[in-house]
């Protein structure tokens, strides 16, 4: 996945009241050095342990760091789930290849974000909610219409998940969960113009054995 | 490969059911403070050096901040010099006509699009809220002894790149007065002394209404709020300061979740009576309409809930919003000598690069297109430039998430060179900059010559 852009102060700038070089090269090309609270403090819980005045301990973390852990591990489980379903049932070779592509990227995305939630105290649930689950077995029985039910399962989820992420660049406080979110909120929306883009191809046209 | 619509073809599926989203409600309404004023102060004041350093980094990198104006060229009350050049700097090694030259997918797969084309993020995303230009909090409290400074941010952009101030004031009830103002800030306090006698009584009553400050979102009497003592609120030309603008910004109310949320930079009020189409994203139809809602909108950001608790005043619709929408449709553009009637340039006063630019403007430039000179240089529509051809999208720059802009209402180009900066969230520091990201963004092709004739052009509006 490529990394989105950012800039990003870090939390010793606020040790030092001056202009320090090492701040600025931060803000000139975005560095990975943790990310200062710049939120909207009245929306902090009260007594959050700070590392300097007004800021949060990086590791910090909030309601919305746990929703998002939570959501953003199941939504990446079934991703894979329906992905290798696709990989077995879609007859279409770009559908295929859309759920190859699921697999892999959701899949090098659920390690990262393992490690950065068990490195937070928050397990990552392994598996997907009851409606995921519905999902994967109704389109796991589906023939003839599995790339349309697919796909369209494909964009909901994924306009979802870019509303999840999005939220949590805001909402969030743990520094690395936040990071995280950043920099694979393009790649979600890559998934979601790409989706777009073949959800109207006709999946009928694409399989050899109904050619002309 | 046919296409054919997919969903159609897909019936009631089992689990069809509506996707509501996992978010809670504060992914849209806002949420009541979790922590104590003092507390909330206590923070955003110990952040707020990192706050502004980490914005004007950001600044700086995308722009050539030099105080560089161009000579002899004043901003029409003859207060402050218009800065000139292109300030958006370029990715890598790569010219203007280089860039231009390359499609969008190309511009996008190699990261060239310039940064200072991308969406501008408000000083503090996550807050988000006012933000006012040192110039007219001074003004203010000298004059009403009422503070516009936040405790947490302050305005980021250098004062060479915003409106003279405070503007001067045209009516076209007095086109033979010219600047009406004095050379003072219309507020509160000196409104009327400088205004009975010009003003009908309908008229100067809606100018007190617009001058009289309500609760805002940043700026009440709550817990909830960024200045230090209780505030009285923010009055509608805190920001439209003497109709024009002084640049102050906030956050567009239409669009959620917060991180998504893009900048508004304050738009002139001037020659609103041929405007009909109101607001950035909401296309409003009518002055009053705008009046009315905008203590909903730039107040409380759309939020409604939020206003309630902190005190919102609704101003009544017969005879209060048409009193301020009838003040605002008397104020007129700055005077443009070498327009005729039609908007087009009179050949006996013009120069020759002047009417060079005229004729990009029509021809290889498309500019009158939308900018239409005999409708004030608006067409009364909304477009989408649809730039996300040249960038991927869903980065996040200062916690701003960079989306498509969707839509936007087509602004008017008269008196263009008294409103920088320029785009509906000021991304743009100078018309040479405006030259250069529609030369691009409409894949124009024009040449040096060409683009330099056209920023003539516009100073002449």
């Amino acid at each position: 996945m490529r990394s989105s852009p950012t800039c990003s102060p870090f939390e010793d700038a606020v040790m030092n009241a001056t202009v320090n070089i090492a701040c600025l090269l931060a803000i000139a090309f975005g560095g990975g050095i943790a990310h200062a609270q710049t939120g909207n403090p009245a929306g902090q819980p009260a007594l959050t342990p700070e590392r300097r005045p007004g800021v949060p301990v990086a590791s910090a973390i909030n309601d919305a760091d746990r929703l998002f852990v939570q959501q953003a591990s199941m939504g990446g489980n079934a991703e894979m789930e329906l992905g290798r379903l696709a990989q077995r049932r879609a007859v279409a070779p770009f559908v295929r290849a859309f759920g190859e592509r699921m697999v892999a990227e959701h899949g090098d995305a659920g390690k990262k974000l393992r490690a950065i939630a068990r490195d937070a105290g928050l397990p990552a649930p392994d598996g997907q909610d009851a409606e995921q689950t519905a999902v994967a077995a109704d389109l796991a029985r589906r023939t003839s219409d599995f790339e349309e039910a697919y796909l369209q399962r494909q964009l909901a989820d994924h306009q979802r998940a870019a509303h999840l992420y999005e939220w949590e660049i805001d909402a969030g406080q743990n520094e690395a969960l936040k990071a995280f979110a950043r920099e694979t909120l393009p790649t979600i929306f890559d998934h979601l113009l790409e989706v777009r883009r073949i959800a109207p191809m006709r999946p009928d046209a694409a399989r050899p054995s109904k050619m002309p | 490969m046919r296409s054919v619509p997919l969903f159609g073809l897909v019936g009631l599926l089992a689990w069809q059911m509506p996707l509501a989203g996992p978010l809670p409600a504060s992914a849209t309404f806002r949420d009541l403070p979790r922590q104590s004023f003092d507390d909330v102060r206590r923070s955003d004041e110990a952040t707020k050096a990192v706050v502004m350093q980490r914005q004007r980094g950001l600044i700086a990198d995308r722009y050539d901040l030099a105080d560089r104006p161009i000579s002899g060229v004043m901003m029409s009350g003859g207060r402050k010099h218009v800065q000139g050049g292109v300030r958006v700097r370029l990715a890598g090694d790569m010219s203007w006509e280089e860039l231009a030259a390359l499609a969008p997918a190309e511009v996008a797969a190699r990261d060239a699009l310039p940064k200072g084309f991308l969406p501008l993020p408000h000083v503090k995303q996550a807050t988000g809220g006012q933000v006012f230009p040192q110039e007219q909090i001074d003004e203010l409290d000298r004059q009403e002894g009422r503070d516009l400074k936040r405790f947490d941010v302050d305005f980021d952009l250098p004062e060479a790149f915003t409106p003279e101030f405070p503007p001067p004031v045209y009516l076209t009830t007095h086109p033979e007065l010219g600047d009406v103002s004095q050379g003072q800030l219309i507020t509160l306090k000196n409104y009327y002394a400088l205004m009975v006698g010009y003003l009908t009584p309908v008229q100067i009553d809606g100018l007190r209404l617009l001058l009289t400050p309500f609760p805002q979102e940043e700026f009440n009497l709550t817990e909830d709020r960024k200045s230090v003592e209780p505030s009285r609120g923010v009055a509608c030309l805190d920001c439209h300061a003497n109709f024009n603008t002084n640049a102050a910004f906030h956050q567009t109310p239409d669009v959620r979740p917060q991180a998504a949320r893009f900048r508004l930079d304050t738009t002139s009020l001037r020659g609103m009576f041929n405007q009909q189409i109101h607001g950035s994203k909401r296309s409003l139809r009518s002055l009053e309409d705008f009046s009315e809602f905008e203590q909903r909108t730039a107040y409380f950001n759309g939020d409604q809930v939020s206003a309630q608790r902190k005190g919102v005043n609704l101003p009544e619709r017969h005879d209060q919003t048409s009193l301020m929408a009838q003040m605002q449709n008397i104020i007129d553009f700055p005077p443009a000598p070498k327009l005729d009637a039609f908007g087009r340039l009179d050949p006996a006063q013009a120069t020759a690069q002047e009417l060079a630019g005229e004729r990009v403007f029509f021809g290889h430039g498309r500019c009158a297109e939308c900018h239409v000179p005999q409708t004030a240089f608006m067409d009364q529509q909304m477009h989408d430039l649809q730039l996300e051809r040249f960038y991927r999208i869903g980065g996040t720059y200062n916690d701003l998430v960079t989306l498509p802009d969707g839509p936007i209402k087509t602004f008017t180009l008269r008196g263009i060179k008294d409103t920088p900066p320029y785009l509906h969230d000021g991304r743009l520091l100078t018309l040479a900059d405006t030259v250069e990201f529609f030369n691009l963004v409409l894949r124009l092709g024009l040449n040096a010559g060409e683009k330099d004739a056209l920023v003539t052009y516009l100073l002449a509006l």
